[in-house]
């Protein structure tokens, strides 16, 4: 069907609206109401356009578009609407923007300033309603900012299901309002304010933490669970201030769960795991002192600059050596010790990348002749009808198909407690719970069993970790890993698609992503070096295991590929 | 005055809202003849023939509206009878349904067979409670003895009446908000397309017809589109109920051929101004929501549709809202204004805030706060409504402000200059 759009020629499917339609080619029909994910409503009015033949202006949202039509969204008639509809929003609206979290991704800013008129002939007392009402949870509501687009209704309705919010009042004092009795809490409140084209919904986390126009929005994916939403981490002060969906219509299409957007905040507890330690080496570094350039003690590494230093536990270093490698070098010696001496078991992360799985598998295989893995699993709750998946854990899928790829067979803890039991392991390298900061009730059930066994029968357990845990109270050994948002890598979700998690803030320990541990732990044991990026790992992994055959970070792009 | 009422024979007669003095009338022997002796298509062939217009406002020929639902449907068909009558100035409908409630009801059981629908839903406003008890009241013995409900007069065709009371909202008598209320929901207008026909109350077909058009139905049945047609002038048919308000001697509600006169109106009906020292100034023709009209302006016009049309004003509700020289203009529309303020649903911008900044505005000029531009803003802003909405109350707030800031810009003038009134 063939319509045209400001003198270009379209070619549409039937039933495709006009929004729709001019949006494809590249035409943009300012809108507040109007959303991809919602039902149209049709209210805002800020879509006017002029279509040849019909009397009066339509709204491009909901009009659809008919063979032959013609229509403009820049004509005088246009724009005389434009300037009426911003001049009405803008009468009774704050203009509070220096102190609106909003400000700079402001659609009445924004249009205001593309389409608006200069000024307003509103000589009359701005309405007046409350301020800051407490919604639920995470929103709060300014009514006197909100333009009644009723997203947030819409959404409530359509989207999660839950229907807490409805429109009261009437005319100009119509309002956004919680049912009498019920709080907006529901999983997936935080997607209204998302939505809100103002700032009359904000999330309590992320108000007037930072404006937003100083964060850097870094493409990325939420590791809370096995859905793996995409998402845009806001990056600033050298940390992650919020996390917002990234559309993917194949993952998470517009949305993400209350539970994952505030996944980032167990970040920036004090239980990060700042510094390598090793049981029994305590010297110039103990508790309360610092660690120094000199030849008494260690050095204090260079790249945790804006880390708040924290005890250091590892004496006897060589000089100019750092913590970390002073650690590595402590791992790499108990292992060489052990593998003469018997097995040594590895113990995988379903929350570790796709990189780190491989490059450790690489190890355990290649220079401790492993053939099995165990694998935890974090799960709590159930799958839900929209996002939340009960495995809370991004890279399940990963993890198996990596280690089938490889040829180890997956066992459990309790199978490989039995065999530490038995006396036949003589030591353990194990990933932690914790390595992208979540935390899930069941961690202790897998590595208490497996640190006790470990304890027991007097072998060294080496824990890569990035956060302290059940597993890194009782380790031998603790080698401090990067995590979410220091680290590139890559998850696969439960339906087998590969994203890339991105990097965007400095790392908080002196420590290394996992791969980065593996091969340094190789090499220290007789490999030949090889220093390379997540990108090359990757490059290596997709050689080598064939569902991810011909994958590369490019492919990938930035929705992800699903594997084999 | 020669004009031999038809929709109100029966209003002056003892008990008229009962069944037993309605028959006696010869009551129900229209739905009684379309039941035995006319086809669905014969009925509706008929109301088109008869030229018959919506009374509720906006004049769509009924037959018309009447045969855009589908002939065939999945769904039940539904036809509202809309009684919301909010319109200020308007009282017609009330006259019908608390004296001849059942020429309310036998319209709308007629209507429906013409259209196939199973249900008529009522729609009453809530302010409405005497009426609606008369109605309920009428219901119940109609459904008693036969005349509504299952197997009507022994035909088999069986359809229902269902009373729905509003909670009191202008923006209900629009008739999509109509229709969201009915459902249970908030009244707010709905976007359209689709159109109610074919996607009406419950997602199914619906007609939505005015009380005073469906009440001409039995008689158009009873005695012809011919003799319909024969009242009045051509696209401006039948008997006409017309209430009338303001400064006049006998403000009521009068029935006429459709297209009497002004004058006549004026000087017969309601035996004219109510002091000889306080002329006419102005007129409001249709209800609230229509433009202004000033006296002179008033002179020889036709009261109907075309007639009203050709002066830039409307029919619409036919009800009359008549002012002497005793009324501030600027007052007026303040008044009117506040009421479209107040009953704004707020769902689309333009209505939501325009309809408040100009109360504000209004008021300040009568308090005496007003400025020179103020009128020309106020021109502009009823402008930047109108067209821009999604139901035609938005409309219907705008042009009273564009016509009276047009037609009596002097008034304001003089308001905003000397901060007072020159009218006493």
């Amino acid at each position: 069907m063939k319509l045209t759009i400001n003198g270009r020629e379209l070619e549409v499917e039937p039933g495709t609206t006009v929004i729709r339609a001019a949006e494809k080619a590249g035409i943009f029909v300012p809108h507040y109401c109007y959303h991809a994910g919602l039902s149209i409503a049709g209210n805002c009015r800020m879509c006017l356009v002029e279509i040849e033949k019909m009397p009066k202006l339509a709204i491009a949202c909901s009009t659809v578009a008919a063979e032959g039509m013609v229509v403009r969204t820049d004509s005088p008639k246009v724009k005389e609407a434009q300037d009426a509809i911003l001049e009405f929003l803008l009468i009774n609206h704050p203009l509070d923007c220096p102190i609106c979290d909003q400000a700079g991704e402001c659609r009445l800013q924004e249009f205001a300033f593309q389409f608006g008129p200069a000024r307003s002939r509103f000589l009359e007392e701005k309405n007046h309603g409350p301020k800051s009402v407490d919604l639920g949870r995470h929103i709060v509501f300014d009514s006197e900012r909100c333009i009644l687009c009723s997203r947030c209704v819409r959404f409530c309705q359509e989207v999660s299901k839950t229907g807490e919010l409805v429109i009261s009042h009437r005319g100009d004092h119509a309002t956004i309002e919680t049912y009498p009795g019920m709080r907006l809490d529901n999983p997936y409140s935080g997607n209204t304010a998302d939505i809100c084209p103002v700032g009359a919904l904000t999330l309590k986390e992320f108000r007037f933490q930072q404006r937003v126009w100083f964060l850097k929005d870094t493409p990325s994916v939420c590791a809370g669970c096995a859905r793996g939403c995409n998402v845009l981490s806001g990056i600033s002060k050298g940390r992650i201030l919020r996390l917002t969906p990234r559309e993917n219509q194949d993952v998470n299409r517009w949305w993400m769960c209350d539970e994952g957007r505030l996944s980032y905040t167990k970040l920036y507890g004090p239980s990060r795991i700042r510094w390598a330690r090793v049981e029994g080496l305590t010297g110039a570094g103990a508790a309360g002192s610092l660690p120094t350039a000199s030849e008494e003690g260690p050095v204090l590494p260079k790249m945790n600059e804006g880390v708040p230093p924290a005890p250091h536990p590892i004496g006897a270093m060589r000089p100019g050596e750092t913590v970390m490698a002073a650690g590595l070098e402590a791992a790499a010696k108990a292992l060489e010790a052990a593998r003469t001496a018997g097995r040594v078991e590895f113990v995988f992360s379903p929350r570790a990348t796709n990189e780190d799985i491989y490059a450790l598998g690489k190890l355990a295989k290649e220079l401790f002749g492993a053939d099995r893995a165990a694998l935890p699993s974090f799960e709590r709750g159930e799958d839900d009808f929209l996002l939340i998946r009960k495995d809370k854990s991004p890279n399940r899928a990963g993890a198996l198909a990596i280690l089938g790829g490889l040829g180890l067979a997956v066992e459990t803890g309790a199978e490989l407690a039995g065999r530490i039991a038995s006396g036949a392991v003589k030591a353990v390298v194990a990933l932690g719970p914790n390595l992208m900061g979540l935390e899930t009730a069941d961690q202790a059930e897998f590595f208490e069993p497996l640190a006790v066994a470990a304890q027991a029968a007097g072998i060294p357990l080496v824990a890569i970790d990035a956060f302290e845990s059940p597993l890194t109270a009782r380790a031998r050994i603790v080698l401090p890993a990067l995590t979410y948002g220091e680290l590139e890598g890559t998850f696969t979700n439960f339906e087998g698609r590969v994203q890339r998690v991105r990097s965007g803030v400095a790392p908080g320990a002196d420590g290394l992503p996992v791969y980065r541990i593996a091969q340094e732990l190789a090499r220290r044991l007789g490999q030949p070096p090889a220093r390379t990026g997540a990108q090359e790992t990757f490059s290596a992994l997709a050689a080598e295991v064939p569902a991810f055959g011909g994958l590369t970070y490019a492919k990938l792009g930035g929705k992800g590929a699903v594997i084999a | 005055m020669a004009f031999e009422p038809v929709l109100t024979k029966n209003i002056h007669k003892p008990g008229s809202e009962t069944l037993e003095v309605y028959l006696q009338g010869g009551g129900y022997g229209s739905l009684r003849k379309a039941l035995t002796s006319m086809t669905p298509e014969a009925v509706m062939d008929e109301v088109k023939k008869s030229g018959l217009r919506g009374r509720g406002g906006a004049g769509f020929p009924a037959g018309m509206k009447w045969s855009f639902m589908p002939k065939d449907s999945a769904k039940p068909k539904y036809l509202i009878c809309n009684a919301d009558e909010s319109e200020p100035g308007t009282f017609k409908d009330r006259v019908l349904m608390e004296k001849d409630p059942h020429l309310v009801l036998e319209g709308c059981l007629i209507s429906c067979y013409a259209m196939g629908a199973a249900r008529c839903f009522i729609y009453i406003r809530g302010e409405y409670v005497h009426s609606a008890n008369i109605l309920r009241r009428a219901i119940a013995e109609a459904c008693a003895k036969g005349y509504a409900g299952k197997n009507i007069l022994g035909s088999g065709w069986d359809c229902e009446l269902t009373l729905h009371v509003g909670a009191g909202a202008y923006i209900c008598g629009e008739e999509t908000a109509l229709m969201e209320s009915i459902e249970g929901k908030r009244g707010y207008p709905r976007l359209k397309p689709p159109f109610p026909a074919s996607y009406g109350v419950f997602g199914c077909p619906t007609t939505i017809n005015n009380v005073e058009t469906l009440a001409n139905v039995p008689f158009i049945v009873e005695r012809g589109a011919a003799w319909f047609a024969s009242i009045g002038r051509e696209k401006n048919t039948g008997p006409k109920l017309y209430s009338v308000s303001g400064h006049v001697k006998r403000p009521g509600v009068y029935e006429t051929a459709i297209g009497i006169p002004w004058e006549e109106l004026l000087n017969e009906y309601c035996q004219g101004m109510r002091d000889p020292n306080r002329p006419l100034k102005a007129v409001i023709p249709g209800g609230s929501s229509v433009p202004v009209m000033r006296a002179e302006e008033m002179a020889g016009v036709l009261m109907d549709y075309d007639g009203l049309a050709e002066r830039k004003t409307m029919l619409g509700s036919a009800g009359v809202i008549v002012m002497d020289s005793s009324v501030c203009m600027v007052k007026a529309i303040h008044n009117l204004t506040c009421f479209y303020h107040h009953e704004s649903c707020g769902q689309c911008t333009p209505c939501r805030e325009g309809c408040g900044w100009m109360e504000k505005t209004l008021h300040r000029i009568l308090a005496g706060g007003g400025v020179p531009s103020d009128p020309d803003v106020l021109y502009d802003v009823a402008s930047n409504i109108t067209g821009n909405t999604i139901c035609p109350l938005g409309d219907a707030a705008a042009w009273p402000v564009q016509s009276f800031v047009t037609k009596f810009r002097a008034e304001f003038d003089h308001h905003i200059a000397h901060k007072a009134c020159d009218v006493l």
